[in-house]
């Protein structure tokens, strides 16, 4: 259930229970749905990314899959269905590439490179239940990490090969998109019903 | 050269006079675009789609049924959050609103993105929990 804003228009993952699954597409300025996909035989649609190209990223968490949906055509293909659980979905564009981070006891980070859908693994990590994953300006990696309880959790930096602990909480940190402008981490909390801002140096 | 010298006074003091005046007109002239930019920027958020509602602490909370249970939800604080240039966008799933529920409405955000005018956008995934927390004390937290 993720979402992403392209050309004035708001784009969401919509998880339909016992049905296929949707991403959506909503006109900011007047709240029309102006694009609409469903994709066959899909679990739980979760997180968005849109490349620089407009090609949206979705991945299917129960599903393991990752589809990559052509918003003009309104086509879609299916990119990799190799990886456990993937959830967060990061584009970085230096490296033409999808960052996904995936949601199981040992949470690891890919890359698929999206010249060739070639996906290999990023890092390795002891911790558990990735879910939100971003990149900030400086091509450092932030990830959010839920306990196997689901009620802690953890924002990580990975930065030369190795992760650092940022925060600790209970708020349930899920999703987290970097902001360039404020130099700063938009962060949903789940469970504190709340988003914070956390600024970085 | 004394008469052209109180000529040119006299047209000094007339300019002078107006001065104020033109002033006042233009501080007027300001306020009344400033006034009919925010009716029509008003007028613009809030078209037919948005079932719009303000309430006492002067948030404002747009939302659209889109027949399947999905929803777009808009608010906005006057003041700090006009200040700040923010306003928020919130997408409910599987949550049908009516105007009276809406202080119950807004939990558990999921996800979260903004565009280029720095507007906030939530995923929230269910029906409990309360609205009026997450506007009033726990947005935009400076750490």
């Amino acid at each position: 259930m993720g979402l992403k804003t392209y050309n004035g228009v708001l784009y969401v993952a919509e998880n339909v229970e016992n049905g296929d699954d949707f991403v959506r597409g909503f006109s900011k300025l007047s709240a029309k749905e102006v694009f609409t996909i469903s994709i066959p035989n899909t679990v739980q649609l979760n997180d968005v990314e849109i490349d620089h190209l407009g090609n949206l990223y979705v991945s299917d968490r129960d599903d393991n899959k990752i589809y990559k949906i052509n918003l003009i055509n309104k086509s879609y293909k299916m990119i990799n269905n190799t990886k456990q659980t993937p959830n967060g979905l990061c584009f970085n564009k230096t490296q033409n590439s999808l960052l996904v981070c995936n949601t199981v006891k040992n949470s690891d980070i890919y890359e698929i490179d999206l010249d060739t859908n070639e996906t290999k693994l990023f890092a390795t990590s002891d911790y558990s239940h990735f879910d939100g994953i971003t990149l900030d300006n400086k091509g450092v990696i932030y990830l959010t990490s839920w306990s196997l309880d689901w009620k802690n959790s953890v924002l990580l930096k990975y930065d030369e090969g190795k992760f650092h602990e940022i925060l600790t909480n209970q708020f349930g940190m899920a999703d987290i998109e970097y902001n360039p402008t404020k130099n700063a981490l938009e962060i949903t909390k789940y469970w504190d019903n709340g988003v914070m801002t956390y600024k970085l140096n | 050269m004394d008469d052209n010298i109180k000529t040119l006074s006299t047209k000094k003091v007339k300019r002078n006079a107006l001065t104020p005046r033109l002033a006042r007109l233009l501080a007027h002239l300001k306020k009344f675009v400033y006034w009919l930019s925010k009716h029509l920027l008003m007028l613009q958020k809030t078209t037919p789609s948005f079932n719009t509602v303000y309430n006492k602490n002067g948030l404002r909370w747009c939302a659209i049924d889109l027949q399947r249970q999905l929803l777009i939800s808009q608010f906005f604080k006057r003041g700090k959050m006009n200040t700040l240039k923010h306003k928020i966008f919130l997408i409910i799933s599987s949550v049908i609103v009516t105007h009276s529920a809406y202080a119950q409405i807004f939990s558990n955000p999921e996800s979260v993105t903004y565009d280029k005018k720095q507007t906030l956008f939530l995923f929230l995934t269910q029906k409990t929990g309360a609205f009026l927390k997450l506007m009033k004390t726990e947005l935009y937290l400076p750490l």
